[in-house]
């Protein structure tokens, strides 16, 4: 087990739990080949992708970079989309901390690997493809692993 | 002598149906005819037969698959259709001989503790009777030991397939590319590609080892299934002369054979 895995797993996590409370899909961006479902749908969609975390300067202490992304179709105003990125950049707000454990299994993880805290976040320039857009947040955090025993 | 008494009074070879489990003997007695007047390019009298049954002891619906005779020769029940003068006399059952067994599989995704699902990984989800049509068979120009076929898979009524199928028989697997019902069974157009000895492994099957045809053939045939009767040697001598000219994959792979 990587605290990288960690760390991802919780986020995707958080966005599951943002996307089940606003009746949204959610997916994997970096893996949205294998999600043609939800990827060729025109349901209203969070995403997550672009993640990176690396030791800085080494570990425990880590550098964690992802982008939690709004995906809609047939918005016209861009009104579904910006009303998603307030609700992203309401869950992951500067000084924020975010216990880390691993979900990467099909069980529910007991123990607690350590925290992330938000340092910065940026909405990013959305991109489009005919009828479908996606509306990016950049977020930065650090990440800081607890002593293995 | 009722009309009804008359035309049933061949009806006198009994009928097992598999019921996804098990054999289940004498379910009817029918009257076991030839239908050797609907021969086409690829479809032989052999393989098409008909029923008559009796319109009171139908071969009951919840059996696709049903095994004639003392022989036990296994085949797919298609379409019934009656015979009437006045009230139907007799049943006419089209069945259509199942040589193989073949392998359903699917695409099963897995959902990890934090909502996400994980790659998606193939499972076996069922198994079933069936019989192959070969349309064409030619060689990949890419890959000699790569070899490509078109064919339709026949499988019993209400088969749970679809495009987002495959189907494995013996080593051998099947993209399928269109499902539909018709005469009463379950047809898959399929991309068949012979794949190297080592993909043998997802299907838990060993792959022959044979360079000859005849064996290449049983590697295709069906592999020992519940309920099975003796393994039927006409059947393997008929796939055999199917297969006669194919390159062999194993002796081009060793050099013997140039592709």
């Amino acid at each position: 087990m990587s605290f990288a895995l960690a760390v991802k797993s919780t986020i995707d996590k958080i966005v599951f739990d943002l996307s089940q409370a606003s009746g949204c899909d959610f997916f994997d961006i970096d893996g949205s080949y294998m999600a043609a479902d939800f990827a060729e749908s025109e349901k209203r969609a969070f995403t997550v992708g672009s993640f990176v975390c690396a030791p800085n300067p080494r570990d425990p202490f880590y550098s964690v970079s992802f982008e939690v992304s709004a995906k809609t179709s047939n918005d016209r105003a861009q009104y579904d989309s910006l009303d998603m990125v307030s609700k992203i950049q309401e869950l992951f707000k500067i000084g924020d901390q975010f216990y880390v454990s691993d979900y990467s299994g099909e069980a529910l993880p007991t123990d607690v690997l350590g925290y992330i805290l938000i340092a910065y976040t940026v909405s990013d320039t959305p991109g489009f493809d005919k009828i479908s857009g996606l509306r990016p947040v950049r977020i930065t955090a650090s990440g800081f692993q607890f002593p293995q025993l | 002598m009722s009309l009804r008494h008359a035309a049933n009074r061949f009806r006198r070879t009994p009928v097992s149906g598999w019921d996804g489990v098990q054999w289940v003997d004498n379910i009817t007695r029918c009257a076991f005819m030839a239908s050797d007047r609907f021969i086409s390019d690829r479809e032989y009298g052999a393989k098409l037969r008909n029923l008559l049954v009796d319109p009171e002891y139908p071969i009951p619906p919840e059996f696709k698959v049903v095994r004639i005779g003392r022989e036990g020769q296994i085949y797919l029940v298609g379409r019934t259709t009656s015979d009437t003068a006045g009230a139907t006399y007799s049943e006419v059952v089209s069945v259509h001989r199942a040589f193989y067994v073949c392998q359903v599989l699917a695409f099963v995704q897995k959902a990890s503790a934090s909502g996400l699902r994980t790659t998606p990984s193939k499972a076996v989800v069922g198994e079933y009777h069936c019989d192959r049509e070969n349309i064409t068979f030619f060689s990949s120009k890419m890959f000699p030991t790569v070899r490509f076929g078109d064919e339709v898979i026949i499988l019993p009524a209400g088969t749970p397939v679809d495009t987002t199928n495959e189907l494995v028989i013996g080593t051998t697997h099947y993209e399928v590319e269109e499902a539909y019902d018709m005469n009463g069974y379950r047809y898959c157009r399929c991309l068949m590609k012979v794949l190297p000895a080592k993909d043998a492994e997802l299907t838990g099957t060993a792959v022959s080892e044979s360079t000859t045809t005849a064996r290449m053939g049983q590697s295709l045939y069906r592999k020992p299934f519940i309920g099975d009767a003796v393994a039927d040697s006409e059947a393997v001598g008929q796939f055999a002369e199917q297969l006669d000219g194919v390159v062999n994959v194993d002796a081009v792979v060793d050099g013997a054979v140039d592709p």
